[in-house]
């Protein structure tokens, strides 16, 4: 049922609950609201955790950092696949852009390689599924 | 992009196409809940990018609508786009002949942040007519402001009233990311140093247009009006005004990050302190024109302010307002200006004469209280274009030996401000070559030496002389 709050032309205030307003809250000096409580929006998901507050662009070391474990074994890849040397080698080989910082964690070809080398790592026993979402949270 | 509209309270829920109340459920007529402004999705019909909104401002049975909130709301609909944002509009009477209502967010508690979304314009007939109310008198902060207007968002016309606060420890900001337009502020005491009435952070430029901001409460120390955080506000147009407006109560405040503020047209009483620089980093600027009503200017860094408003009764020596009998001049406050930082303020003037090596002087009135004046600490510095080689040549006035400055008898409107009496003095330089007709020159007084009470000013004529 609807919440009404009228004021009065001399300023009296009543509020009251009713199907419909007092007809005469609807005449002329009277000013009159219907109350209605805005229902709590759900509870949004929590971030995903980030290791640099969230920054997106990033310093060789701390991209390493997140790689973590996963390190070593795409060196041991990249020997094997001229694909996986040659995405190794975009990051050796970046500079810093007018950010300061040289990796890009939203770049698509960062994105797209660590995607792609999720299973092969997972299938090897190195990481788990979600690894790659993990080092592009940040 | 079509029309929708919104007739909250009418019995059957149409598919929000037309104005009247649907005869059928998802029937053409319009949608029965303002829960769609708050981003519930239409249970008929949809709301797409480009679509515009049509708000009924009272209730299917002539009431206002005041949403009690209960949390965080977001007005508006992620469907917007930058290319075809969302407009919503509460009517005033286009739409729905002679209903002018109201719709008002009630803020009571600490989470209830009101958020225009990105993509969204909200605009409204009359002024006012959506209001955001903070019914908090006391300790409770709203953390996240009272007022997020995000970037990408436009804001048009609303009513913010804080007049319920009565302390300023809590946090009532409206933080503007996006384009706040027309606003009138209502304002009770102003909420603490880092939030203020509004606030502009986050390396985002928000802009306020035309702000009508009525101060109905004393001034409290520390609670500026403006407060930037790491961003770039700018002010266009507006007032502030009120019982609230006066001594003691700071137009804007800075913190330890790079900030500034323009505030253009934007007209506030001469009692009202324009910068406290307490907090701020080393970078803040703040530029206003026009504080006065009239073409007077205020320029403050860390390392000092000048203004110019034409209410300050400044004395006055050559320079007029363009187009204008009000002569003006700048009243400088070196307040931490050191020969690591000098205090500079520029002024500029076109060469109409025929070529010839000329005397540049700008006249100067110094505070008699304001020790230690002298050419190591206060000189002029600036460039000329010579005739012969057409080259910028740099002149200055800077002596590191110190001597006194040259006292000056040039005919200043007053020799003293309030009870500071000042003290004529010049700085002159001679181009050592012709200066090339219709050119620019620049000039820029420095100080260098800071402020050691409040009567440690001086006087700056901008409208050098060239003999």
């Amino acid at each position: 049922m609807p919440t009404f709050r009228a004021t009065s032309p001399t300023g009296d205030v009543s509020q009251y609950d009713a199907e419909t307003p007092d007809p005469t809250h609807l005449g002329a000096g009277w000013r009159l609201e219907e109350i209605i409580v805005v229902a709590p929006a759900p509870e949004a998901d929590p971030p995903p955790p980030t290791v640099y507050e969230g920054r997106r662009r990033l310093t060789h070391q701390e991209f390493l950092n997140l790689l973590g474990v996963a390190f070593v074994p795409i060196l041991a890849l990249a020997k094997q696949s001229v694909e996986i040397e040659a995405w190794v080698m975009r990051f050796q080989v970046a500079t810093p852009d007018e950010s300061g910082y040289p990796i890009n964690l939203d770049d698509p070809l960062t994105i797209q390689g660590l995607n792609a080398l999720e299973p092969i790592l997972v299938a090897q026993g190195v990481v788990q599924i979600g690894w790659a979402q993990g080092v592009l949270n940040g | 992009m079509a029309n929708k509209y919104i007739i909250h309270g009418a019995t059957i829920n149409g598919d929000g196409t037309a104005a009247t109340e649907a005869l059928t459920p998802g029937g053409v007529g319009a949608w029965n809940t303002i829960t769609y402004f708050e981003g519930t999705a239409p249970a008929f019909g949809s709301l797409a990018a480009g679509d515009t909104v049509y708000i009924r401002s009272k209730t299917s049975a002539g009431a206002d609508i005041t949403r009690a909130m209960s949390g965080a709301v977001s007005l508006g609909s992620a469907s917007g786009t930058a290319a075809a944002p969302i407009v919503w509009i509460v009517d005033a009477g286009t739409v729905w002949s002679g209903v002018t209502g109201t719709l008002t967010y009630q803020a009571s508690a600490g989470t209830h942040t009101t958020t225009v979304l990105a993509n969204n314009i909200i605009d409204q007939g009359v002024q006012g007519q959506l209001v955001f109310l903070c019914t908090l008198a006391t300790t409770t902060s709203i953390t996240g402001g009272l007022l997020v207007i995000q970037a990408g968002a436009v804001l048009r016309k609303p009513k913010i009233d804080t007049t319920a606060r009565t302390s300023t420890s809590p946090i009532t900001s409206t933080r503007v990311y996006g384009v706040l337009d027309s606003p009138l502020f209502k304002a009770g005491k102003i909420g603490n140093n880092s939030n203020c009435l509004i606030r502009f952070d986050s390396d985002v430029r928000g802009v306020v247009i035309n702000p009508d901001i009525e101060l109905q409460a004393t001034p409290t120390a520390g609670m500026a009006v403006f407060y930037a955080l790491d961003a770039f506000g700018t002010i266009v147009g507006g007032r502030i005004y009120g019982s609230g407006a006066t001594t003691g109560q700071e137009l804007a405040r800075f913190n330890a990050t790079n900030a500034k503020l323009t505030a253009m047209g934007l007209i506030y009483p001469k009692t009202m302190t324009a910068v406290d620089p307490t907090g701020a980093a080393q970078t803040f600027e703040f530029q206003a024109i026009g504080a006065d009503g009239e073409g007077g200017g205020v320029f403050a860094n860390a390392y000092g302010i000048a203004d110019s408003r034409d209410d300050g009764n400044y004395p006055t020596l050559n320079a007029y307002l363009p187009g204008s009998a009000a002569p003006w001049s700048w009243k400088i406050y070196p307040r931490a200006a050191t020969l690591v930082d000098p205090f500079y303020l520029a002024s500029a003037k076109v060469f109409v004469d025929t070529a010839a090596s000329k005397t540049i002087t700008a006249e100067l009135l110094l505070s008699d209280e304001f020790a230690g004046l002298n050419k190591s600490n206060v000189w002029i510095e600036g460039c000329y274009v010579d005739n012969s080689t057409g080259v910028p040549t740099a002149f200055g006035t800077r002596d590191y030996a110190g001597a006194a400055l040259d006292t000056s008898t040039a005919a200043w409107s007053a020799a003293s401000y309030g009870a500071v009496s000042l003290l004529k003095r010049k700085l002159a330089v001679t181009t050592p070559t012709a200066i090339k007709p219709n050119t620019l020159i620049t000039l820029r007084l420095c100080v260098a030496k800071t402020s050691a009470s409040d009567n440690d000013i001086l006087f700056f004529d901008p409208d050098f002389t060239l003999s």
